[in-house]
């Protein structure tokens, strides 16, 4: 019994909702930089 | 002369401290998921009854670990807050939220596709499963206190009370499989010892270890965030912001 496909549909969803998560708040980071840098033009 | 550790209490002296450990934990996470994965699929052995599909449990049991630790790490923190009234606890408490309801998510996603192969379905409203879910609604539950609150002070009490009441609900998971007859198999790793194989052991061991540091990773650069956000008035933080 293998079932690769469940294997793969759990390792998959989790490699892209971790991938996402990490971009999403580096993102963050970055506009709350920009929010607070006295030179940034408006 | 003593460093008192307190002064990292405060959000202009954490900021940087984050900083510096943010990237030395992302890397061990990234290295330590390339081992764990590698003891998981080439040196672990097939199960005799489950064939390879088990191999799931390398990320399902480390998620589920990390979902509760997250969840009693963020009641901690939110009882500093409510104690101590200091700050950086909250935005600690609000940093931690995301991370815990991912975990929580991922530890029940793949149970559900670990279940249906083995015991023929998805999804049982067993003790396990059901105080999981409950789990995700709860952090589900103070992200959106946050959101409904504008007052960031009252938030952060609200919130924290919220985590603390719904603490409760950590001991529940762990020992449901112990005082309910459930689905979900009984404790197979304890502090006395554990009945698995010792690679399959140490490859979990390991995953445990790769996402408690992404865990810390992704919860730093958010409080970092969080105090950049919160803190926007300050003069260290426009200096941080041009120096960036």
């Amino acid at each position: 019994m293998n079932h690769w496909h469940f294997i793969l549909g759990a390792y998959g969803v989790t490699l892209i909702a971790i991938v996402i998560e990490a971009i999403a708040v580096r993102m963050r980071h970055r506009a709350a930089l920009a929010q607070s840098d006295p030179d940034r033009t408006r | 002369m003593a460093t008192s550790w307190f002064r990292f209490s405060s959000p202009s002296t954490f900021y940087p401290l984050a900083g510096a450990l943010v990237r030395g934990f992302g890397v061990a996470a990234a290295v330590l998921a390339a081992i764990g994965l590698w003891l998981g699929f080439a040196v672990a052995p097939s199960d005799v009854q489950q064939g390879e599909v088990y191999r799931i449990i390398f990320i399902h049991v480390p998620a589920a670990w990390m979902s509760m630790f997250l969840y009693v790490v963020m009641a901690f923190w939110g009882a500093m807050a409510l104690g101590l009234n200091t700050r950086l606890s909250a935005m600690m408490a609000q940093a931690i939220a995301p991370t815990g309801a991912l975990m929580t998510f991922i530890a029940l996603w793949t149970g559900a596709l670990w279940g249906r192969p083995t015991w023929g379905t998805y999804w049982a409203w067993d003790a396990r499963m059901t105080s999981e879910l409950i789990l995700l609604f709860l952090f589900f539950g103070v992200i959106a206190l946050r959101q409904a609150i504008d007052d960031e002070r009252r938030a952060d009490r609200a919130c924290a009370l919220l985590s603390l009441v719904g603490a409760v609900n950590v001991p529940i998971i762990y020992f449901s499989v112990r005082w309910w007859n459930t689905l979900h198999q009984g404790a197979t790793v304890k502090l006395t010892g554990s009945s698995m194989e010792a690679t399959m052991l140490t490859g979990m061991l390991v995953m445990t270890l790769a996402f408690w540091c992404y865990a810390i990773a992704v919860t730093l650069t958010r409080a970092r965030a969080i105090v950049l956000e919160r803190e926007r008035g300050a003069a260290w933080v426009q200096l941080a912001a041009a120096r960036a």
